[in-house]
């Protein structure tokens, strides 16, 4: 009986691993950064009843961002830079109605370029800042290009994020942080940065109280195989901390939402205690919202199960990382990981995290958001938000591919549906279910009308086993338009 | 006598858990709304429900699909075993790494809440399926 028991488990289990049921690995073959032809077919894509979607401009190579001009005219951001340590110039494109692209302006070695806002006349653009540190640029429609803001400390995990301008005549962005959790390790040799910045670290806004908890790593910057280093939070590699140590705060800092007068001036902060703040939108009321992405489950101090989150931003708060998740403790058997429970960092906290509007997909990368404002389209108030997608297994492990996608969420519940999906037998980018659908959504904005949702696509970025594969030329960008009434 | 009875418990367990998982790969969990036509709710716990799901399941089920865990949309449990699954961390011989909602989490009003929408998001197979295209 015994016997017939086990046969009939292998059996199942023969029938798990070669069927339908599968854990979600490296993909895409050997890492390489070479243009692919993607068979682009918009009705692989489902959305609600009434709402069509066709693609406006293709062969973009790593597009993050899209603005408007006064006239309606769409703006494309090109990265340069992307995850994987592929190094090209960044771009600004105007998309032309026949679906070609004119080039206004060309950065250099410093992406990635991560979105831009028009505003009376002039571009105003994130520069990621990966080699040189993060930048706002101001661009005129001729191309001239002066810097507003520089010196950002984005040379490390996350960038300097896109930006928006407020009614208040300010330029608002997001500041990622350099690391995963506030310590820097063996994950961020592996990611490239490490080698090149072996000082580089996490800033915070205000000072903070250590609680002296260090990691110890072997040292992948000496040839000796057992060389090990100690590292403290908000410290370079190899510095360890001490029970009750203070970090001074700083301007510019890590992992916070920063403005900046159009004209130029002094920077200041408007909230911080957040990871990558990735995308920043005001709501039809002007509230401001942003999207944080969450932990990832690698480095000294993983974290796990933690979603990407949508804030409400108030000023002067503090949004809990690098001790807190969407709100919720780290030191809590929620999320505790192999390596046991995340412990706290800091001794005080600089406040109590507020209570998420909504909380994402755990590895979505939900990234650029904006509101829709025209009855005409629907959904007036609920933010539209960009999943990338997950970058699984680097980021840790998932049953099933999470994001590629673009969802609703109506900030006032925190219900969250799907907007567009890939139709497929379940959810994941065309290049994974073989069809001719979206890949990874990176932004999303209205035309000035409202009545039209453009989605900034990517393109085809593997996980393959030595790292990212971002594809040249396979970017996208979609149109979704309401053809019908409900 | 005694180990062999425990070992045949155990093999039985192990042989059900099996058989729910490989249910559960081979039906679609696609249940939103592009791919199935909107869901109605027609009572304030169905709604009710959603918002419990959004504030504490969605994040690893997307919309009762597979996620940071498996989907849910396709497994067959009844209510009884959704409460435990949810309330408990031993479920299924403690395989797993899904947290435990306590009652200061989750209240057992907003339990039954949950458990409404998710059977009622696991009985909707479209009324309105694949509109756009």
């Amino acid at each position: 009986m015994k016997k017939q028991y086990r046969l009939f488990v292998w059996s199942l289990l023969t029938f798990l691993a070669f069927g339908c049921y599968k854990i979600k690995g490296h993909y895409g073959g050997p890492k390489t950064f070479e243009p692919l032809t993607r068979a682009l077919q918009p009705q692989d894509v489902a959305l609600p009843a009434g709402y069509t979607i066709a693609p406006v401009a293709t062969n973009l190579t790593y597009p993050t961002g899209i603005t408007f001009d006064e006239q309606g005219t769409a703006y494309v951001t090109e990265a340069g830079y992307a995850y994987g340590e592929v190094w090209l110039p960044p771009k600004l494109l105007r998309l032309n109605p026949d679906g070609t692209t004119t080039q206004i302006a060309a950065g250099d070695k410093n992406g990635p370029w991560t979105g831009a806002t028009y505003h009376n006349g002039f571009f105003y653009i994130s520069e990621g800042g990966e080699l040189e540190g993060g930048r706002i640029l101001k661009i005129s429609k001729a191309g001239q290009i002066t810097r507003l803001v520089e010196n950002l400390p984005s040379m490390g995990d996350h960038h300097t994020d896109a930006p928006v301008v407020g009614q208040d005549g300010y330029l608002y962005f997001g500041q990622g942080t350099a690391t995963n959790s506030g310590i820097v390790g063996t994950d961020n040799y592996h990611y490239g940065w490490l080698k090149r910045n072996p000082t580089f670290h996490d800033i915070p806004c205000k000072d903070i109280v250590l609680n002296g908890q260090n990691f110890t790593t072997y040292n992948p910057l000496t040839e000796n195989d057992k060389d090990e280093v100690s590292t403290g939070a908000y410290l370079p590699f190899g510095t360890p901390s001490t029970p009750n140590q203070v970090i001074k705060g700083a301007l510019p800092c890590s992992g916070a939402i920063l403005r900046v007068p159009l004209q130029g001036g002094p920077l200041e902060l408007v909230a911080w205690g957040l990871r990558n703040p990735f995308g920043l939108a005001f709501s039809p009321n002007n509230q401001l919202y942003v999207t944080d992405n969450g932990y990832d489950t690698r480095g000294s101090r993983p974290g796990y199960g933690t979603g990407d989150v949508l804030w409400a931003v108030q000023p002067g708060q503090w949004y809990g990382w690098p001790d807190f998740a969407a709100g919720q403790s780290m030191a809590s058997d929620d999320y505790k990981t192999p390596h046991d429970d995340p412990k706290f960092l800091l001794a005080k906290h600089p406040g109590t995290p507020p209570k998420p509007a909504a909380i994402l997909g755990v590895h979505s990368s939900s990234n650029g958001l904006d509101f829709s404002r025209n009855a005409g389209f629907g959904h007036v108030g609920e933010a539209f938000i960009a999943q990338f997608g997950d970058m699984t297994p680097e980021v840790g492990h998932t049953y099933g591919p999470v994001g590629f996608k673009v969802v609703r969420v109506n900030p006032g519940n925190g219900v969250i549906e799907d907007f567009a999906v890939n139709k497929s037998k379940t959810n994941g980018p065309a290049s994974i279910m073989k069809n001719g659908g979206l890949e990874r959504p990176i932004a999303v904005k209205f035309n000035p009308a409202g009545t039209e949702l453009y989605v900034v696509d990517f393109g085809i970025m593997p996980m393959t086993e030595q790292g990212p594969a971002p594809k040249q030329q396979t970017g996208v960008v979609w149109k979704i338009t309401k053809t019908a009434g409900r | 006598m005694r180990k062999q009875i425990n070992q045949g418990s155990y093999w039985k367990a192990v042989l059900g858990g099996l058989f729910l998982l490989v249910v559960s790969s081979c039906g679609s969990a696609r249940r939103s709304e592009p791919i199935m036509g909107p869901m109605s709710f027609r009572t304030q716990q169905l709604e009710n429900g959603r918002v419990v799901f959004m504030q504490n399941c969605q994040r690893c089920h997307p919309l009762g699909e597979a996620g940071l865990g498996p989907s849910l949309n396709n497994i067959p449990l009844p209510g009884i075993a959704l409460r435990f699954r949810v309330r408990s961390k031993a479920f299924f011989l403690g395989i797993g790494r899904m947290p435990s909602f306590k009652k200061h989490e989750i209240s057992r009003e907003q339990m039954d809440e949950l458990v409404v929408y998710m059977k009622a998001l696991r009985r909707h197979k479209g009324n309105n399926s694949m509109a756009a295209q």
